[in-house]
């Protein structure tokens, strides 16, 4: 899958296959000691990479580069 | 040489650091549920190691007024930005509101003029960015490019210092660079929506994109630029709430099943979302480092939500009076509340933690409550027109009233020196005017500054389109301003359904209290009852006159009924502590009174009946202290003084005499203003 869309209604088009609602980070997070956001010990979810602001955004683009 | 003066006072704290955080709508009823699950565990670590509170908001809740008297510590006939939108310079139409609109200094300009650096982003009511000690990237770096501007860059009015604006523009996130990931855990069943009928994950997507620019504009500046204040707006809980609050849990009437399935978990998953942003934040400061998060004002998320289409057309009644604010630092308490927090305070407690004086001219207080030792802030008459070389203000040039340009440049019209914009152009400039005007007397009600609406209203009702809240708005300040006989002529001249309609018994209501007749008085506000009035304000009148009517059963059913409609309500509850008082449950009293003054410190009767509960009880300093707070509010100077000068008498004898020397040349004015009024020739001689 393309991890960057050329429109903006591509996004949500994208999403289509790829739907797994167990996949979902908040689905991981509902205890309080699991620590979310940037420094999570497995990969961490595109959307905590998006939280985490410039950080995030480098690894998102490393991870686009990857998946190319 | 002002620079100097700051910096050679022993209570500066030029090494401070504060981290101003501000959540858009955020409210504790969305929040809690959360917390108690661990869903929020950032907000929970911040909660813990501080204090939590309401933030009381203004009127109305408009989120550029707000955050500009948040930046402030000013109201809006201060700081002048009194709408969304406002005329273009050049009168060809109108725009997002400037900060060139701005009369007074933000924080940002404080700060800057004593030396101190502020990066401040997206901000309400920023743009042009200002030159200040630090760097600004306003609200407008979120707008997307114009035709003919490259996709990708920012303009450098967004940004200060400009050369910072090609950066900048690589921190914007575009809708298209998010992934279906992303948008998964606040949209789970995303695969069943045909998005060629239902844009709204489109919507989502474009509100995330721009809350997760915000995001990573302030990740870089608090990393990369130094800082004293670090103030970071974000503005995504009101936009998704506006558009997703309808489909939260419970289902409301007119929201179909499957909508409510497909979209249930959007606002759950933008505030976990606004947590896990806020945990990253917070990676970046150390302990030393003050953290404030606060809201402008809530967001109705249970039964009271207006009905979905009524939510559309008037967006602000969605929004609560009461926000959030949450602080934490080395100076401050620890696990506590705050009580009675306004949006007005959070200026002058900033400058109070780094040690500056507060302006005279502000309308808010410091938190003096949340430190852990007591603090004195200086005072000084006014921070305007002091230090203004280096305070990072635009020019004097650049700096206009938009209603007194656009005006401007229709007298340039009218000579023929240029050309008429269309007459849509005109109209829509008159309207955007006309709404900042009635926002500004908005801003004005209930206010000390009330009587400056009055010139205003009439401005309003001389106009072509009077509307009828403009004359019955009037009326009302009439009716304060003890102008009865012109009020009753407004509202007796309205045309016979008007006088029926709720609003128009209430006001007749107001003016039979002002009469000094309560049963009048209860007759109106009974009618507004029956044409359909279940506000939680009629409650409160109908209260008001059963406490005059002495009539003390009916009055406590009323204030409970209100509270049921309405739980974080101030006027209830201090009729209740009223009530209780003149029911002898002194206890009862203190508790209901001690709940109002909670949610809005100024209340100057509340404090009054606190003190008189607490003085029942026998516990006469802690009256002392309410007493003293209800006269430095204004409240009856003349009882106060004689009921501190009692409680005084046994422990402070100096105090007390004091005290008893007002009343004494209170007494003796009033008799000196009889004696001469008595000598005058009455006016019919």
């Amino acid at each position: 899958m393309r991890m960057e869309m050329k429109s903006e209604t591509s996004v949500v088009q994208m999403a289509r296959p790829t739907l797994d609602a167990q996949s979902c980070l908040f689905a991981h997070t509902s205890d309080p000691g699991v620590t979310i956001g940037v420094v999570t010990a497995g990969e961490p979810s595109s959307l905590a990479l998006l939280a985490a602001g410039v950080a995030g955004m480098a690894a998102r683009r490393a991870r686009r580069e990857r998946s190319k | 040489m002002y620079f100097d003066l700051i910096h050679n006072q022993s209570w500066f704290k030029p090494g401070k650091k504060i981290l101003l955080i501000g959540w858009d709508a955020a409210d504790w009823e969305m929040i809690d549920p959360l917390l108690q699950n661990g869903q929020m565990p950032a907000l929970a670590q911040l909660i813990q190691g501080g204090l939590r509170g309401n933030l009381a908001t203004l009127q109305p809740v408009l989120s550029p007024m707000l955050w500009t008297s948040i930046a402030t510590g000013k109201r809006a006939d201060k700081h002048g930005i009194c709408g969304f939108t406002e005329p273009l310079a050049d009168a060809s139409g109108i725009g997002p509101v400037r900060s060139t609109s701005r009369k007074c200094k933000a924080i940002w300009n404080i700060l800057g003029q004593s030396g101190l650096k502020s990066n401040i982003v997206g901000w309400f009511a920023t743009n042009p960015a200002e030159p200040i000690n630090g760097v600004m990237i306003t609200d407008q770096f979120l707008r997307p490019p114009l035709k003919g501007e490259a996709p990708g860059t920012v303009s450098t009015e967004a940004v200060h210092p400009p050369a910072l604006a090609t950066a900048a523009a690589a921190l914007r996130v575009t809708t298209e660079s998010l992934m279906a990931g992303d948008l998964l855990p606040f949209i789970p069943r995303l695969a069943g929506i045909d998005l060629k009928t239902d844009d709204r994950p489109l919507k989502l997507a474009r509100r995330l994109a721009r809350v997760a620019s915000i995001q990573a504009a302030a990740t870089a500046l608090i990393q990369s630029e130094p800082w004293n204040l670090m103030g970071v707006y974000y503005d995504a809980i009101d936009q998704f709430g506006h558009e997703f609050m309808p489909y939260h849990p419970p289902r409301m009437n007119g929201v179909g099943e499957r909508d409510f399935d497909l979209y249930q978990e959007v606002m759950r998953g933008c505030y976990r979302f606004h947590d896990m942003m806020l945990h990253a934040l917070l990676q970046y400061v150390d302990a030393g480092t003050t953290v404030i998060l606060i809201s402008d004002h809530g967001y109705e998320c249970g039964r009271r939500r207006p009905p979905l289409e009524q939510s559309k057309q008037d967006p602000e009644g969605c929004h609560r009076p009461f926000g959030i604010v949450c602080l934490k630092g080395l100076d401050l308490k620890k696990n506590d509340r705050l009580y009675g927090a306004s949006i007005l305070d959070v200026t002058p407690t900033i400058l109070t933690l780094f040690g500056l004086p507060i302006g005279s001219d502000m309308d808010g207080r410091p938190w003096l409550e949340a430190f852990k030792k007591p603090v004195k802030p200086e005072r000084i008459f006014s921070w305007e027109g002091v230090g203004n070389d280096q305070a990072g203000l635009h020019t004097e040039n650049s700096r206009q009233d938009p209603a007194e340009a656009a005006q401007a440049v229709e007298q340039l019209v009218e000579l023929g020196y240029i050309a008429a914009p269309g007459e849509d152009v005109r109209q829509t400039i008159r309207n955007t005017i006309r709404c900042n005007k009635t926002n500004l007397i908005r801003a004005l009600l209930g206010t000390p500054q009330e009587a400056k609406a009055i010139p205003l209203l009439k401005e309003l009702t001389a106009e072509n389109n009077v509307t009828e809240w403009s004359v019955l708005t009037l009326a009302s300040c009439q009716i304060r301003f003890g102008k009865l006989a012109e009020a009753r002529a407004i509202l007796e001249a309205s045309a016979p359904a008007t006088q029926q309609s709720s609003q128009v018994q209430l006001l007749f209501a107001d003016l039979a209290f002002a009469e000094k007749n309560p049963g009048v008085a209860l007759n109106h506000l009974q009618a507004a009852e029956r044409a359909g009035a279940g506000h939680p304000l009629l409650f409160n009148q109908l209260g008001r006159a059963y406490l005059q009517l002495e009539r003390w059963d009916d009055a406590r059913d009323v204030f409970q009924k209100s509270l049921e409609v309405e739980p974080e309500n101030p006027a209830a509850l201090d009729g209740l502590a009223r009530v209780h008082l003149e029911c002898g449950e002194p206890e009862n009293a203190v508790e209901k009174a001690l709940q109002a003054v909670g949610l809005i410190h100024f209340f100057p009767e509340a404090h009054f009946r606190l003190g008189t509960g607490l003085e029942r009880l026998g516990k006469n300093r802690e009256a002392i202290m309410a007493y003293e707070t209800a006269l430095g509010m204004g409240y009856q100077p003349d009882l106060l003084h004689c009921r501190l000068a009692e409680l005084y008498h046994p422990i402070n004898p100096q105090k007390a005499a004091s005290h008893e020397k007002v009343v004494i040349n209170s007494r003796k004015r009033r008799i000196y203003r009889a004696d001469i009024k008595s000598r005058l020739p009455s006016s019919g001689k």
